[in-house]
């Protein structure tokens, strides 16, 4: 059977896959597109990898930090121990 | 006291009116007065000295420094042969010392370590001093590639002891063991050791292969030092100095111009280079150096080499995986720098880029993978590393 972890974002249940990886020993998350097949919070805010590139209504979250992926956005929040989380701008909100 | 004119003084002298008021003014005739606005001077007064005349001990040439010649230090290196000739030349060599070195380089350099320690392992402790600085290095290098990292510390600090306890006397031998120095320190990513003349003192004495590769070793430095624009001037200067192309140095010096304009974002120039040092290597197979540089050349060998040269890519990948594995062994604990060592080196090359600010599409153009694949990647980094922000990569990568 399928290991998975489960994910409980702002409302929104994610099951991700995990596979193993034999080099260091430990389960990786394997995460879905989520850009191709977008998942929303109940609120209806995006879920979104950190990593994404940066958007155009994106703006910095640390004046020290360039802006180049989710994660360094100030709209952006990240659910712990993943590399999951939220857009929160409301022009991506889904009405 | 009888006076007389400028226009007399400079008639009497020999020399312009101009002069004469310049004289006058900087107060180098003794007794000239101002008179309106020129000047009156004693009859009587010398005319002073050139000063350029006075000097006791006229410029002297500096001593010319001539290359020393040592035929024993890295010959294959040292060595303008033509591509895909080395083995040739190594065959043509008189047996001895000399041409166990040669091959040895050799077999570093086509990624064949283990027989590079093999042949190397003898003259550690020969009485040629040139001979011997070379079986360090490659001795050195070939070990990390082999996993042998006590035996790669040895090397690396019997070098580091001669170079501390060389004399004045050994002034010849200095400048190769300066070489060997920077190189077994510069391409770790160590600190210079102490000791360490300014490069200029001995790069002079070096012959021109060997020259040419410690300018390569200087411009990595110099990159390491984040200088991109200087680093690429010393490359493309010792590429256009060169007179007949030296495959092995020149190789190297390709390499560190990818490293650079991969740096600056230039891709197509870091191409050119990349192409560059591939036609040089691959007529004697000379891959080392590219699986030793895949981490700093920036997804450049998957841009280029992978979809022409599979087979190649492959054997050039395992190098990396051996020589990094042994490279990080002694880089990491000696610096503090953790630089990843349990990521693919797909992972790594995308995580580089990530970690210098592209987007995850620039990387999928370079790389010519989907951007899927692309976050993909950088996503097994993160977790394999621990991390939740992709800014972070840049304490795990070679920046």
């Amino acid at each position: 059977m399928e290991k998975t972890k489960k994910y409980n974002v702002e409302g929104a249940l994610l099951t991700i896959p995990l596979r193993y990886d034999e080099k260091s020993g430990k389960y990786m998350e394997v995460y879905p597109d989520f850009i191709n097949n977008p998942v929303y919070t109940p609120e209806g805010h995006q879920i979104i990898l950190t990593l994404e590139d940066a958007c155009a209504f994106g703006e910095q979250k640390d004046t020290a930090e360039p802006l180049v992926d989710c994660g360094s956005c100030r709209f952006y929040r990240q659910a712990p121990n993943t590399l999951i989380g939220v857009c929160g701008h409301e022009k991506k909100q889904k009405i | 006291m009888e006076y007389i004119t400028v226009r007399n003084a400079a008639k009497k002298w020999n020399i312009s009116e101009r002069l004469v008021q310049k004289y006058c003014a900087a107060g180098r005739i003794e007794g000239a007065k101002k008179f309106g606005s020129s000047w009156v001077i004693p009859a009587g007064a010398v005319k002073p000295k050139d000063p350029r005349k006075d000097q006791k001990h006229p410029a002297v040439r500096r001593e010319k420094r001539q290359p020393v010649s040592y035929p024993g230090l890295m010959p294959l290196m040292n060595t303008a042969f033509e591509p895909g000739k080395c083995t040739e030349f190594i065959h043509d060599m008189a047996d001895g010392p000399q041409k166990q070195i040669a091959l040895a380089e050799y077999y570093y350099f086509s990624g064949q370590p283990e027989k590079a320690v093999h042949e190397t392992e003898l003259f550690l402790t020969g009485a040629d001093r040139d001979i011997q600085l070379s079986a360090y290095l490659i001795y050195a290098y070939a070990n990390l590639s082999v996993g042998k990292i006590q035996r790669a510390r040895y090397a690396l600090t019997a070098v580091r002891e001669m170079l501390a306890t060389s004399t004045e006397n050994q002034s010849e031998m200095r400048a190769a063991l300066s070489f060997i120095s920077l190189a077994a320190a510069v391409l770790l990513h160590l600190p210079l050791p102490e000791g360490l003349p300014p490069m200029q003192e001995f790069l002079p004495m070096l012959p021109m292969g060997i020259r040419m590769f410690a300018l390569y070793v200087n411009a990595h430095y110099t990159y390491l030092q984040k200088d991109y624009q200087k680093s690429l001037g010393i490359v493309e200067a010792t590429l256009g100095m060169q007179t007949e192309e030296y495959p092995i140095p020149s190789i190297y010096l390709h390499l560190v111009a990818v490293m650079d304009y991969m740096s600056l974002k230039q891709i197509d120039k870091a191409r050119q280079h990349l192409l560059a040092a591939w036609e040089l290597a691959r007529p004697d197979d000379l891959i080392e150096g590219f699986g030793e540089h895949h981490g700093l050349l920036g997804g450049m060998l998957e841009a280029v080499i992978k979809p022409e040269y599979p087979e190649d890519f492959k054997r050039i990948i395992a190098i990396t995986y051996r020589f990094s594995a042994g490279w990080r062994r002694i880089h990491n604990p000696d610096t503090g720098h953790d630089v990843a060592d349990n990521l693919t080196t797909t992972e790594f090359a995308a995580s580089m880029l990530a970690a210098r600010g592209w987007t995850n599409k620039e990387i999928s153009s370079h790389m010519n993978i989907s951007v899927n694949t692309v976050k993909y990647h950088i996503t097994n980094a993160m977790q394999k590393l621990n991390i939740g922000s992709r800014q972070d990569l840049k304490k795990y990568m070679l920046l």
